[in-house]
């Protein structure tokens, strides 16, 4: 005997303008998991590359997290519509907390990779000025990200994925005014 | 009025922090403070410029991140296929597993809550029964698990598990193999087994009952791998066949890979093995039918852990195979176990890659043995029945030790007759098991390098004005030796003369060659131990070629005597002694083939066809005159101190 599993029959992806349908049977939520997984990953993958500095853990540490997703709502337990988003972001964040615990950060870009990069960026039809402007901008907020600790780093780069402060607040599970102080700080840090 | 006008004053006074600023461009701000906050810039240019700042300091860090940040990542769209596989697994796991009990709680909540909302509570309290009834069938009774599908599943777990780069798998297995019904202990090994996801390599160390390692397994995911086992073999191969192998050979029941993967190659016919529930494990039980004749399987049973499907254990018992090394008797039905000691998951990062390398025991060549010296023997005896058909000469055939310690008789020969002129020569070794003989036809090598293309040099017809250095000379020798008035075609006999110095120097490079390579094969400290028979054949075979390089060294001075050296030479003869030592002769064998190699090349050089501008023949005839002597003179001297008068009529062919 097997018990239907009840979860949310819709939820949507607000940012991504992308409705997901979560369907009672077990075929279709692990169809639908991917579904979630092809929609999200980028952007769960980035957050925590971005934030906690080791893309090939970032993206074992991505598929944790839907994986989890998966048990979850297997389990017959419900997500609200409006909440998946950030369900899924808190999961991954807390599990990066898990692994990297005790771990330094290791800045996202080498000097060496971010000047190859940097060469390689279109410069969009902009003259040779404006291109070396952008360089010194980029060079600039490279040298700010370098000063930020990990929860500016975190809550900066949450905020630019279009969180608001009390969906950044739960998911580093502190509260909207800290946010709002951490924001604050990397702003400050940032424009030196 | 008055009061608003106190409320303007005392606002100009307000200006909004950074906080605020912040918050009211993210739009986190309350509306009247936003209300209040947004007219205050209108009034305040201080604060206007404060927020385009910090504005600006957004669409930069925005810029930075989009343009440099997130294209450096490494793209996460690549790894799908393996979620999916890893995701499947989960699903697979959780449905074998059966609904849990939070699963079933939470449906009790769900229904219980919808009928106690109805207005017939009886409904409800039905359903809670029928629920009740439910949980309690499911309880008692457990629904039978198919080992086809328990298969399936937990290799899907393995494939996930090998696949992630993240870490490294160290397994320990013990090994044991016994009589069937009886205890004791015939052999036992431990395994130790480090698997890298990331690298897709799986090394395999086996150690006997002391520690000692004795065999080893580099395999890659590609399916190819490398087999060392002390003292024995080297394996290059797939392990495409590693089930039937082990069946064949149960020994290398270490080489089989503790899986439900490997087990379903094992047990062909999964669908009849049966299931049975031991406390924490599922024990999979297979017994193929009409398990007689070729088939040595008896029976086979994979142990399944139900956490997390892992294979633990394996037991097989077989018919023990004639070629098997006999500890129990051929047919006596044997039973093997490996069974997983422990296991343990480090990440790939802190993990030493020495555990993935292949250790240097097995690398290095074995230490000399009483074997290697009959091998010397063989080798020279092998060379001689070669060298009696003219197969050590150029390239034809190599006699060379492999690895596996065996005399390896490999070559590519122009026609099939050749090839089976130099088997039958081969005919007193061929049966040797320590000889491997490889032997093909030109067209089966290119048969089987059908892809490539076969470059065929084709010699160009030289140009008009080419012409040998050498040449003056030689036309002012032919031109004197013509009588007035004859019609003799002197550049006809400087091509007669130029294509048979070439050859003579070609055949003495030839036999140079052959010296050279008995002398490499065999050093002089392993000369004096060959047996009587065998040293003969050594020494006749090099007083032969060291004859074959006098001949032609001879021949050649002969023919260029009266034209290059007019005022005669000596050729300045050795001592004929007839009892030189291996080292003498050794030295003496590196000298002829050098000053055989120096004589070719001057006389390629003076006789050879160039269309550059002709070369100083002076110089060339002086440098064909020394290099003769010498060649000449060294060949000689080995001639004799080779030929101690026991060499038979066999000579080696031209």
């Amino acid at each position: 005997m097997r018990l239907k599993t009840e979860v949310s029959t819709q939820a949507t992806i607000t940012a991504q303008s992308s409705v997901l349908l979560l369907t009672q049977e077990p075929m279709d939520l692990e169809q639908n998991i991917v579904h979630v997984y092809e929609t999200l990953r980028t952007p769960v993958y980035q957050y925590l590359a971005a934030t906690f500095g080791d893309p090939v853990e970032a993206e074992d540490m991505a598929q944790e997290t839907f994986l989890r997703l998966y048990v979850y709502l297997a389990s017959g337990k419900t997500i609200a519509d409006n909440r998946l988003r950030s369900w899924i972001f808190r999961v991954a964040h807390n599990l990066a907390i898990d692994r990297t615990r005790g771990m330094r950060f290791i800045q996202e870009l080498a000097s060496e990779e971010y000047r190859a990069v940097v060469l390689q960026v279109p410069d969009g039809g902009r003259g040779p000025e404006e291109t070396l402007l952008d360089h010194e901008r980029f060079s600039a907020v490279r040298n700010g990200l370098a000063l930020l600790s990990g929860q500016e780093r975190r809550c900066l780069h949450l905020r630019a994925d279009g969180f608001c402060y009390r969906e950044i607040a739960e998911i580093l599970n502190i509260t909207s005014s800290s946010v709002a102080e951490f924001l604050r700080r990397a702003m400050r840090k940032m424009a030196r | 009025m008055n009061s608003r006008f106190n409320y303007f004053l005392k606002d100009r006074d307000w200006h909004p922090d950074e906080s605020d600023l912040l918050l009211y461009l993210d739009g986190e701000q309350p509306s009247w403070k936003a209300a209040r906050i947004r007219m205050h810039l209108e009034a305040c240019w201080a604060c206007r410029v404060k927020a385009e700042k910090t504005s600006q300091t957004i669409s930069s860090f925005m810029d930075y991140r989009n343009r440099i940040l997130l294209p450096s990542l490494p793209s996460a769209a690549e790894h799908t296929g393996r979620f999916e596989s890893r995701l499947h697994a989960l699903a697979v796991k959780t449905q074998a597993n059966g609904p849990s009990w939070s699963t079933m709680l939470a449906g009790i909540r769900a229904f219980s809550g919808r009928a106690l909302r109805a207005p017939l509570t009886v409904v409800g309290a039905a359903v809670l029964l029928v629920f009740g009834l439910a949980i309690g069938v499911s309880y008692v009774w457990s629904p039978t698990v198919n080992a086809q599908q328990l298969l399936a599943h937990a290799s899907a777990m393995e494939e996930a598990h090998d696949n992630n780069p993240n870490v490294v798998v160290h397994r320990s297995l013990r090994l044991e193999k016994r009589r069937y019904n009886d205890k004791q202990v015939l052999v036992r090994r431990r395994i130790d087994v480090w698997h890298s996801g990331a690298r897709g390599i799986t090394a395999r160390r086996v150690y006997d009952d002391s520690g000692k390692l004795v065999a080893g397994e580099w395999s890659e995911r590609n399916g190819s791998s490398a087999v060392y086992e002390r003292g024995a073999r080297t394996e290059i191969s797939t392990r495409g066949g590693i089930v039937p192998k082990v069946l064949d050979s149960p020994d290398d029941l270490w080489e089989y890979d503790l899986s439900a993967r490997s087990f379903e190659g094992l047990a062909a016919a999964a669908a009849d093995a049966q299931v049975d529930k031991q406390g924490n494990d599922y024990v999979v039980h297979y017994q193929p039918k009409g398990g007689s004749g070729a088939n040595r399987l008896l029976s086979a049973a994979l142990t399944v852990r139900k956490d997390d499907f892992r294979a633990v254990a394996l037991e097989l018992t077989v018919r023990e195979p004639e070629s098997s090394g006999a500890t129990a008797g051929p047919g006596t039905p044997v039973v093997y176990s490996i069974v997983e000691a422990s296991f343990e998951q480090r990440p790939a990062l802190g993990i030493n890659s020495d555990v993935f390398q292949t250790d240097a025991e097995f690398l290095a060549p074995p230490p000399p043995t009483k074997q290697d010296d009959v091998a010397a023997d063989l080798q020279i005896e092998t060379t001689y029945l070669l060298d009696r058909v003219g197969a050590t000469l150029g390239q034809e055939v190599a006699v060379t030790v492999g690895a596996d310690r065996k005399l390896h008789v490999e070559g590519v020969l122009a026609t099939e007759s050749r090839r089976a002129q130099i088997v039958k020569a081969l005919a007193p070794v061929r049966h040797n098991p320590a000889v491997v003989i490889n032997l093909i036809t030109v067209a089966e090598a290119l048969q089987r390098k059908r892809a490539e293309p076969y470059v065929v040099a084709k010699a160009e017809a030289q140009a008009e004005r080419a012409s040998i250095p050498l040449y003056d000379q030689l036309s002012q020798y032919f031109e004197a030796q013509t009588a007035p008035g004859s019609s003799v075609d002197v550049r006809a006999k400087i091509q007669q003369l130029s294509e048979q110095v070439l050859e003579d120097s070609g055949e003495a490079m030839r036999h140079a060659w052959v010296l050279k390579r008995l002398a490499s094969t065999l050093p002089p400290t392993e000369i004096g131990s060959l047996s009587e028979t065998t040293h003969n054949e050594y020494l006749c075979m090099v007083a032969a070629h060291a004859q074959k390089v006098g001949e032609r060294t001879e021949k050649l001075r002969l023919a260029l005597d009266p034209i290059l050296f007019p005022d005669g030479i000596s050729p300045g003869m050795a001592g004929e002694g007839s009892s030189a030592s291996p080292t003498d002769m050794t030295v003496a064998v590196r000298e002829l083939f050098d000053s055989t190699s120096r004589n070719d090349a001057a006389i390629q050089s003076g006789f050879s066809v160039t269309t550059g501008q002709a070369a100083e023949g002076t110089a060339k005839a002086q440098e064909i005159q020394y290099t003769l002597l010498e060649a000449e003179r060294l060949s000689k001297w080995l001639g004799h101190a080779a030929n101690v008068g026991n060499c038979g009529p066999d000579s080696p062919r031209e």
